[in-house]
Parts: C-alpha cells; structure tokens; sequence
C-alpha cells in the first residue's frame, strides 16, 4: 500500500477496513483520450480478432439458445420431431387468451415481494453486522447457512411447517396462544404469502454477504465524523450507510428480482402453482405448458416474453446503478 | 410428418371389446449376437428399483454378454422431459412410457417407437395379458409398449381402532353404500378431532382420481367409452363433458368439500403429508391404492388397517375399485440396442420375472393372468384382499389413467383445486373441460 493512500486520510490512519489499491498509477483506468488514442493504434481487423474468442463464447453459450428458443417459439413443435414454423401464432394467443397476464401478475407479486423480503431483511443484518453488533461475527455465518442450503429440502420443510395441525409454524403460535390451524398453503388467496416468505428466508444469505461487503467499504471516518456531530445510529444508517451502499443495494435487488422471476423450484416444491393457478408463476407455466401438455411452442413464447421483461428490468437496473454511482 | 392416430381401442378396452386383429403376423426379429459385449441401458422409475435390479441381475445372468445400465426417471420426468430423451438421437435401449402421458402420444404421433410384435408373439401377450390391457397398448393394431404391472386405486384405507374409537364400523361388505354415508364418516371423524378424509389435494391427483371413481358410477358404459376416447379426433364425440354424468360427478365432489368431507388444508398438502397422520394412527380415513401397503410396512403401523371403497354417485351403478395399468415400457427407434431392448422387455413379460421381481422384488401387480393360483401369495395381505375383490366384483380403468395426461389428468387437476376454492363452479369446470377437449383434438387432428 502506497504512502500516498493513506497521507489523503484524515490523521493518516488506515480508516477502511476492507482495504482496495488506491494508488492511481495502479489502479485508474486510462483516461478517455487515451484510450482512444491506444484504441487508433491498434488495426480494425485486430481489434475484430481479438474480439473474436469473447464473440464465439457468446454465440456458443447463449446465442445458439436463444436462437432456438425464439425459433420453437414460432413453431407448433410438441416435443418431438420437425420444428414447422407457423409464424406468431403462439404470441397471438399468449396476448390474446388473458392467462398471460394472471400469470405476470403472480409472478411480479412474487418476485417483488421475495425481494423486498430480501433486501429489507439483508440490508438490516449487515448494517448490524457492520456496525459490530454483540456476535456479528457469529451472526455473518449463521445468516449464510440457508442459502447454502438445497432450494428443494428448504421447499419442502418449510411446505410442513406451514401446515395446519402438525406444522411447526401453527405449533409455535399456539404456544402463543393463537388458534394454530391456519392452511395458509391451502388457500388461493394467501397461498403465495409462505411461498415469498421462503424465497426470502432461502435468499437473506447471499444478499447480506453483497451488502454486508459494501457496507463494509465505508470508511470509519465518516462515521465517527457523523458521531461528533451527533448523528444517532439511526440517522447514520439512514444518512450514511443506505446512501454509500446504495449501489451495491441497487444491483444486489436487481438480481434478487431476476432470479425470484425466473424461481421456479422453490414454487414447484411447495405449492405446483396451486390450488388452482394461484401460485402459478411464469416458469411454472412455461415447465406446465413444455413438459405437460407438449405444447413447446407457447412455452417457448412464455419463455421468450420473460426474458424480454427480463432485459427491460435489467437496463432500468444497470442504468439507475450506475446513475447511483 | 404423417401423424399416426391413436385409435379408439382404448375405450373398447374398458369393456372388454376386442376390435383389433390384435397384432398382424410377427415380424422376423433380427438375430442378436449372444457372444460380443454390449452395455444396454435400462429406464426405471424411482420407488421400482427393487424391480429392476432383480430382472436386470437376471437378465446378464442369462446373457453373460450383456451388462444392463440402469438410468432412474423421476415420476416427474417420466410423463414430461422424458419425451426429449427418448425422442433423441441417443435414447436408452428401453425407456420408461406411461400411456396416459403425452410422453405416448407424442412418441407414438412421430413414429419414434419400435413396433413391439414380436416381443408380443414372443411373450404371448395377446393371451396372457386382460383383453383390457391388451387393447389399451396397442396403436391401430400395433403393440409399442408393454405393461410390466397393475395398480389398484382409489382405495379408502381405513383405521378399525380409529372407527371404533368415534362409534363407527366398518362399512359393510367393504362398500360406502352411499355418498351421505361417506359424509357422514367423514363428519363424525372429523368432529372428533380425527381430520375426516386425507386426500394429497395439493398434488392434485388425489382429487383426480375420486373423479375417476364417481364418473365411472354416473355414466353409462357407453358414455364411459366416449370420455375414455373422444380425446382421439377420429373418435366421435357422443359425450360431452357438460353431459349429467361428468357434471353430477364434479357435483358430488363439490358437495364432499362442502361438507367438510377432507381434512383441513388439503389442498396445500401432497400425497405423503396427507397420509402421515393415517400412518401415524392418528386418522381414521385416507385415500390410496395396493401400492400403499408399502407404506404400512415401512411404518410399522400400530394398527391392523382395513378398506373400503368410495361411495357412487347418488343413482349410479355399483361402484369397484379403478385400475391403472400406463407404466409401460418401449423402445425408442433410434435406441443404439434395439434387438436387445426388446429381448429385455420379452424377458420382463416373462412369467418367471413376473413372480420374482414384479411381484416378489417390488410388491407389485403383475400385469398378466398367467401366473398360477399362489403367484400372489407374496404380495401383502391386504393386495390379496383387493385383488380378489377385483377379480369377484370387477375393477373399472379410470378416466384420468387412461386418456393422456395432456387432455385428462394435468389437465383437470387445477380446474378441481378451483372448483375447491370456490373459484369455479362444477358446470363452469365441465365447460372448461369440454372446450379443452375440443381444442385439444383441433390441436391432434
């Protein structure tokens, strides 16, 4: 570490904890004149070459996929056999036959809700843990543990928890009095509440190590500055940390979304999209529509009006993290 | 690609109506090599690999040349992603092919079965198996599969301790004479804290299979063929499903939700969660099958269970225990090992490994009637019972086991869940169906 990082500090201690290179020669980028200026020597048909392994990966890993999938999206196929193409008929009906958007709406309640669980739930343990809470050091471990765990065993435990008479959850509350039956699984009304709930339980883990490194990066100095000038815990977290981790909290939603969007055994294990089509979100209805009904044409439409969604999400992600940053 | 259609005799089965030729004249099969090694590979489904290790040690026992690979599909995968496997360009040599799954249809609609005559000449299925499933298995006269076990279903399992404990006998000659009699079980059961009837509502098919049982009871043997056939476009459809039979089915079911006739949360629950607390002694009534016995062994019940069989529809005919016999086995046509796949499957149909390992490894059924007299007596106690009750009162192939998963079962299982919830009304599920049915045969023209 240079002499020069640390004589920028107030009283010249070393105030981050996580320590990154700050030594500009080291780590800064090239200025943009530069860049251009090394890009105007470097040959097209170089640079077209250099680029070429990243193209092939990129064709190999997801433009082979994707092309197929928009390719079946347009055809009748069922399964096996020719791929007959028969234009956008699938979409047609995918817009027009109104299960699409019940579908949408359950899948964005569920994506949404699991990560605002998330993230909520994430950004208050790893403030604690950050600030030194009494066994942070306990508590950083123990909050990872289930999202090591397989996303089936915690589906299916937690489906027994929640049932009426037996389950733990009902056990717990009559221990507190309360009438302990409820069937909150059994009711297309609430049916999709334990299933968030799990998600999020499922998910806390990762989140809080993203948000918990983050939080981490902020130089104590700031924070004995807030102290000085009075700030409680509270305002710090509100005026410091929320706004200095804001990027990271950004992104780390951002992928919570996506990947509670495109959940499916966690959804699957639980409920099967039921009763009825009250859990029924977008991948369940595209693995019902391939694997049950040999309807790989609209499942293939589904999959590709997800992934659009999908993109939509993430530029509005990327674009507002960096605007963040 | 010229479609093949899956004919009518499916419902011709279901009475016992001989429409085919059976098989046309067996074709000469291609000799096998018996002296250089080959590796064939081997689908079983998970819960049967008992079954399967047994005739799999058999077979290279028989054929020193070969070694027998056995691949595990989940009951998930064997009536869905299954089709993409056998449908490759390197399926197993024999793959696992319920005939009520799309897996069939689509399979045999793309002609990526091996036509099965002569394993059938061979094993002399056309004698050895019940008109009903030998028709059932057969496409326009052509055998692709073989059924290697049969399942009896819609058992109610009852606990004597349980019934007696709340004043309630068993109900006589093993029959709930009527739905308010079934009500009324449930009712007294459930009043004293005993959960009234378990049924896995939440892997909706449980409430399938009562649909099977009811509609068998309320329609005609007429209109039972239809419903069991008119999914195929070249069957007429003389049935609808909006027709008294199938609505006062759905009805009947509607009215045992509405009084409270299955235990609390049943439709957030699957099948094993609904049968813990009959395992555990703690429920007097639970939905099942032969296959459940399993599962009273593994327990180790407290209780010496008995049965009964669910009530008929309110004026319908006598009801009888369903039958499912769609686990069957194939050989994809593009399998490395054809000609040895189908010396395994002649060897499965063999009545040597029907004793030994369908009936002797696994417990199972064995799906032929030429095994002799004390063939069963090493099935569970209770198989006994309900194979001989079959055998005297007759046993009726469901709805739901029989048409494909795509038309039948997958299909209805969530319009029941909402008819459940209060979501839909029993006229508006047999209008769904009905209009499913149409399309789905547009769909198969």
């Amino acid at each position: 570490m240079s002499k020069t990082a640390f004589s920028r500090r107030p009283g010249g201690e070393q105030a981050h904890r996580g320590e990154l290179p700050t030594d500009p020669a080291v780590a800064s980028p090239p200025p943009p004149r530069e860049r251009r200026r090394l890009k105007s020597q470097v040959p097209p048909a170089a640079r077209w070459l250099g680029a070429l392994p990243a193209l092939i990966l990129i064709s190999l890993f997801a433009g082979v996929a994707i092309f197929q999938a928009v390719l079946i999206s347009l055809s009748d196929w069922r399964g096996i056999g020719d791929v007959r193409l028969e234009g956008f008929q699938n979409y047609v009906s995918i817009f027009t036959d109104g299960e699409l958007w019940d579908t949408l709406g359950i899948t964005f309640t569920y994506a949404a809700g699991s990560t605002v669980g998330i993230i909520v739930v994430a950004t208050l343990l790893a403030a604690a843990v950050s600030g030194r809470a009494a066994g942070s050091s306990f508590y950083r471990v123990v909050w990872f543990l289930p999202g090591i765990a397989p996303a089936a065993a915690v589906a299916i435990f937690w489906s027994t928890a929640f049932q009426p008479g037996f389950g733990a959850l009902n056990a717990v509350a009559r221990l507190f009095g309360l009438p302990g039956d409820s069937a909150l699984l059994a009711d297309p009304a609430t049916a999709i509440i334990p299933v968030i709930v799990v998600t999020a339980w499922a998910g806390v883990g990762f989140a809080f190590l993203l948000l918990l490194g983050a939080m981490e990066q902020i130089p104590d100095s700031i924070y004995e500055a807030a102290r000085v000038d009075g700030a409680s815990r509270v305002r710090q977290f509100f005026s410091l940390t929320l706004p200095l981790a804001r990027p990271v909290i950004v992104v780390t939603t951002m992928l919570n979304f996506i990947w509670a969007f495109n959940g499916f055994t966690i959804v699957w294990a639980m409920t099967r999209g039921g009763p009825g089509q009250s859990t029924a979100t977008l991948p369940v209805v595209v693995y019902e529509t391939a694997f049950q009904f040999a309807q790989y044409g609209p499942a293939a439409a589904l999959a590709v009006v997800g992934s659009i969604i999908l993109i939509i999400v993430g530029f509005f992600g990327l674009r507002l993290s960096k605007s963040e940053q | 690609m010229q479609r093949r259609k899956v004919s009518g005799v499916i419902g011709l089965a279901a009475v016992g109506v001989i429409v085919a030729g059976c098989s046309s004249a067996a074709e000469e099969p291609s000799p096998i090599d018996t002296e250089a090694p080959v590796t064939i590979t081997v689908q079983q489904q998970t819960s049967q690999e008992a079954l399967f290790a047994a005739v799999a040690e058999a077979f290279e026992a028989e054929y020193p040349n070969v070694t027998v690979e056995l691949e595990t599909v989940s009951q998930e995968q064997k009536v869905g992603s299954n089709l993409a496997v056998l449908g490759s360009s390197s399926p197993p040599d024999v793959g696992m092919i319920p005939i009520n799954s799309e897996v069939y249809t689509q399979l045999v609609a793309a002609d990526a079965l091996a036509p099965l005559e002569d394993v059938w000449a061979e094993a002399d299925l056309d004698e050895r198996y019940s008109e009903a499933v030998a028709s059932s298995l057969k496409v326009d006269g052509v055998p692709y599969t073989v059924a290697f076990s049969q399942v009896i279903y819609n058992v109610v399992w009852l606990n004597p301790d349980v019934l007696a404990e709340v004043g309630l006998d068993v109900p006589a000659d093993n029959r709930f004479e009527s739905a308010e009699q079934f009500v009324e079980y449930a009712t007294v059961l459930k009043e004293a804290g005993k959960g009234g009837f378990y049924i896995g509502g939440g892997s909706g098919y449980h409430a399938s299979w009562m649909l099977d049982a009811l509609l068998a009871t309320a329609a005609t043997q007429e209109q039972m063929d239809n419903y069991l056939t008119s999914w195929d476009p070249a069957v007429e459809v003389t049935a609808s499903f909006t027709d008294e039979p199938f609505v006062t089915s759905l009805e009947t079911l509607n009215e045992f939700n509405e009084s409270g006739v299955y235990q609390d949360g049943f439709l957030g629950q699957d099948a094993p969660t609904a049968l813990a607390p009959f395992l555990e002694g703690n429920a007097g009534m639970a939905i099942g099958g032969n296959f459940t016995t399993a599962d009273f062994e593994a327990a180790e019940l407290g209780f010496e269970p008995t049965w009964a069989i669910l009530p008929p529809v309110d004026g319908g005919s006598a009801a009888a225990l369903n039958l499912y016999f769609g686990d069957a086995m194939g050989v994809p046509a593009k399998a490395a090992n054809v000609e040895w796949g189908k010396k395994f499957l002649e060897f499965l149909m063999t009545d040597e490994m029907q004793q030994e390992a369908v009936v002797g490894a696994a417990g199972l059924l064995p799906s032929v009637n030429s095994l002799g007299d004390d063939a069963l007596t090493d099935l569970p106690e209770l198989t006994q019972v309900l194979v001989q009750d079959a055998g005297e009162n007759g046993a009726r192939p469901g709805w739901t086991s029989t048409v494909p998963g795509g038309v039948g079962q997958q299909f209805i299982d969530p319009l029941l869940q909402q008819m459940y919830s209060g979501e839909l009304t029993p006229a508006e599920v047999a209008e769904q169906m009905q209009a499913h049915l149409l399309e789905y045969r547009e769909q198969n023209q």
